[in-house]
Parts: C-alpha cells; structure tokens; sequence
C-alpha cells in the first residue's frame, strides 16, 4: 500500500506538469477507474486537509465574532439614520430579522469540527463528482465526433487531470489566495483527452472539453427555470 | 544554486529578454513537461512579492490600530470639499449628507474598538499571516494571468496556421513572465504605473516570439495571435457598453 501511494504521488505529479507520457500510463493502466477513484480521493484528501488546517490557523488570527456582532449591532443602532427605523416597528423587525441572518449564515463558514470534518469528506467527494461528470460527458461527445478512446482511458486519464488541484493545498496558510488552479485543470484535462482520443483534431478535442461545462450551466439554468416555475405556482396556490 | 549556474540563469534571461531565439529553443527542448516553465514562474512571481513584502516588512512589527480620528479624517476633508456645492443643493440633499456624515461619525469609535479586538493568537500572527499571504499569492497570480492569456494565444496562433504543440508552447511563452519582474516596483507612485506598462508590452513582445519559434509562424502571424485576444476582449467590451447604452435610450423613451 505504501508503494503505491508513493507511485501515485509521483504520478500526480508528472501529471501536474501535462507529462503525455502520465497520462498515457494512466488511461492504460488495468483498473483505470478504480486507480482513477484512488487518485481523485487521494488529492481530494490532500486538500481536504489542507483547507482544515487553513480554516483553524484562520478562526486563530480572527477576534472573536460574537463580540464584533455586538459591537456592530450598538455601532449601528447609535447611527442617526437608526431614529427613523425605531419609528417603524416592520421596519425594525425586518432590519434584526436580516442583521441574524447575515451572522448565522457566516457562522456556518466559521472553523467547527464539524466544518473540518465536511470539509475532509466533501472535498474528496466533490471531485470525485466533478472527475466522473466530466469524463463520462466528454467521452460521449468526443465519441460522438468520432474519437477512437474507450471509456476506460478516459476515466484513468481524465482522473489525472486533477492534479493541478494540490495548488490548493497551499490554502492551508490563511490570506493566501490559489489562482490558477481552473485554468490548468482545464490544460490537465485537454491533454488528457488528446491523448486518448489521438485521432481527433485538436479543435474536435476542445468542442469535447467545453461540452461538459456548458452542458452543467445549461442544466442548472433549467433547473432553475423549473424550480423558480414551482415556486411561483406554489406561491400563487397560496393567494388564491 | 552555485555562481555559475545563477551566472547561465541571468545571462539566459538576458538573452530571453533581447527576443534571442536560444533561450525559446532551450525551454522547448528536452523531455515534455511544464516543470522548467512553472518553475520559472513561480520564482519570478515570488521576487516580484519579495520586494512588495519587504516594502512592506515595518508593517509587520506594528500594531495595526485604526483609531476614530483616522477614520473620520479621510471623510470630514471629502465634506469640507463639498461644501460649497451643498450650500447651493436642495435641503433632502443636504438632510441626507448631514445624516451620511453623522453615521460615519457615530460608527468611526465602533471600528476603532473592533480592531482592539483580541484574537486567539497574538496580533503578531495575524500581521505575519497577512504579509505572507500577500507575498506567496504573488506566484499564483502570475501563473493564472500566464496560463490564461497563453491558451488564448495559443488558439489563436492555432487558427492562423500554427502547428506547434501545447506543452512547447507554453514552456517557450513561460519566459515571457520575466519582464514581470518590473511590476515588482508598482508601488513606487507614477513611476510604478508606467513600469507596470512597459513590462506587459514587453511580456508580449516575447509572447510573439514563442510563437513565432514553436508555431512556425511569420513574424506578422504571431503579433496577430498575440493581439487577437485583445481585441476581442475591446470588441466584447465595446459591445457589452453599446448595449448597455441601448437599453438606457431604450428605458429612457
């Protein structure tokens, strides 16, 4: 188990560096998905782990957020324009109503352990989730454009493609913004596809690189559309 | 690093910088990878910070304390000058920035004590992480306006004609972060802007040449690859304001 957790960190990190010849070892190897789910979850940990340390350092440089809820509440209750809204019992109502809700929903991104702990499964989940959209989709579509890969070389390649995202361990030292870390995914992943689809042209292999992105934002407009319709009629059911 | 290894490195970079084809061909040779490229980024991305940060190293060892008066300070002199075009607005309007100026006024001590606030970990810590992070997100940004402005490029140059490879490319386009290196003295006021400039005309100036060498490219095809992104942003842009000017005329009529 040991050699091969150092034979998948040296793997990410040639794939990290868009090395062909890891990409090919990777969409060749004899298990490719469940070698490709050991990469993603292996990563996702990583990061995981990270992101933990990095909210902890983070919640241990920051004051203490209940008292600079206070703090602020008084600073603005003694503001002039808070005269006119003491007049107006609704208007006070919803002003204390959105002053908890902005603080509540800030709480929920402050360090807990149980924050660290959904951080330590949904990060290793998410890209799971992300790699096997992604493949799946831009698998049939390259097929669709007349690729030659199978299925399998692409999920082993494609799971390598996730290596750009160890940038992100460095979001362990709080203030430290991570760039770059879409835009080489997304070279990761066309490098990935060329080499398993070798037959495509390099513009065919970007139409299937794109496709997966913009089939999720077309999805979740209509999803909206969809829900933002349920809710209306619902709403409307409501007042009629 | 030995003198002699740093003494190839400058004078490689000199050469880079001189649009001299040898440094372009080296990046490009040998095993495919971006480890050589990314590096090199990230070193120059990391000078550039080094030298903002120590600029900024006395702001380590000080307590960061803002009081009410430096907070006030800055508005009260914005009120001073509008005044005299107070005098002559209507009383709403005059109601209304005697309240904005008495808000500020009231909330300017709440800020004070706000930054009075005791963290967990001594104040020290909080400066350091901010001065560290200031420093080590220098590299990152680099590599992300790097990577983002080479595949436009790299399209391009692929629409007009070129037949170079990906990794080729973008280990040649890696040297165009050198001129970068200007930007590290931004901060310095005038001056800093037009260092800031010359290093991004610069930075293209190689971009054309990486092009030019791994693309096989004319000279007029790879300035042409390398400004087509430009002006499809400008173009994007002048449309995105031509419509915008639209819809007001539109809801305006």
């Amino acid at each position: 188990m040991n050699k091969s957790i150092r034979h998948v960190a040296a793997q990410v990190w040639r794939g990290l560096f868009l090395e062909p010849d890891a990409y090919d070892e990777a969409a060749d190897s004899p298990n490719p998905f469940v070698e490709g789910l050991f990469m993603v979850a292996f990563v996702g940990l990583l990061v995981g782990v990270a992101a933990g340390i990095g909210g902890l350092l983070d919640w241990a440089i920051t004051p203490d957020l209940g008292r600079m809820r206070e703090l602020i509440l008084q600073g603005l209750q003694a503001m002039p324009w808070f005269e006119f809204l003491r007049g107006d019992a609704e208007a006070l109502r919803q002003f204390d109503f959105g002053y908890d809700l902005g603080w509540r929903i800030s709480e929920i991104f402050q360090p807990s352990a149980l924050n660290l702990l959904s951080q330590l499964i949904l990060t290793p989940l998410g890209l799971i989730l992300s790699w096997l959209w992604f493949a799946l989709i831009a698998q049939g579509v390259a097929r669709l454009l007349g690729g030659n890969g199978t299925t399998r070389q692409t999920l082993g390649a494609t799971a390598l493609a996730v290596a750009p995202n160890l940038l992100n361990i460095f979001g362990l030292l709080p203030m430290v913004s991570v760039a770059a870390v879409g835009v080489w995914t997304l070279l990761a992943r066309y490098v990935a596809l060329r080499r398993v689809h070798e037959n495509l042209t390099w513009g065919r292999t970007l139409i299937a690189l794109l496709a997966p992105a913009i089939l999720f934002v077309l999805l979740i407009v209509l999803l909206s559309l969809l829900l933002s319709s349920l809710f209306a009629a619902l709403i409307g059911g409501l007042f009629s | 690093m030995t003198r002699s290894s740093l003494a190839e490195w400058v004078a490689l970079a000199r050469a880079a910088l001189t649009l001299k084809a040898e440094p372009f061909h080296l990046f490009t040779a040998g095993r495919a990878s971006l480890k050589r490229a990314v590096l090199l980024v990230i070193v120059v991305g990391l000078l550039i910070g080094a030298v903002q940060a120590l600029a900024g190293l006395g702001a380590l060892f000080r307590p960061t304390v803002i009081t009410a008066e430096e907070i006030t300070g800055g508005f009260n002199q914005f009120f001073e000058q509008m005044t005299p075009f107070l005098d002559s607005a209507d009383p709403a309007m005059r109601e209304f920035m005697n309240i904005y100026r008495g808000s500020i006024e009231t909330f300017a001590p709440t800020l004070e004590e706000i930054s009075k606030l005791p963290a967990p970990l001594p104040g020290f810590f909080g400066r350091l992480f901010t001065w560290l992070g200031g420093w080590l997100s220098t590299p990152f940004a680099l590599l992300s306006k790097w990577l983002l402005l080479s595949i436009w490029i790299m399209l391009f140059a692929r629409l007009l004609g070129g037949r170079g490879s990906l990794l080729a490319y973008l280990s040649a386009s890696s040297l165009s972060t050198l001129p970068h290196l200007l930007g590290a003295f931004s901060f310095i006021p005038c001056v800093g802007f037009l260092l800031g400039l010359t290093a991004s005309i610069w930075g293209l100036a190689m971009q054309a040449r990486a092009v030019e060498l791994t693309h096989d490219l004319s000279r007029g095809r790879a300035v042409a690859a390398v400004l087509l992104p430009y002006a499809l942003l400008l173009l994007l842009l002048m449309c995105g304001l031509f419509s915008f000017i639209l819809l007001l005329a539109t809801a305006g009529s």
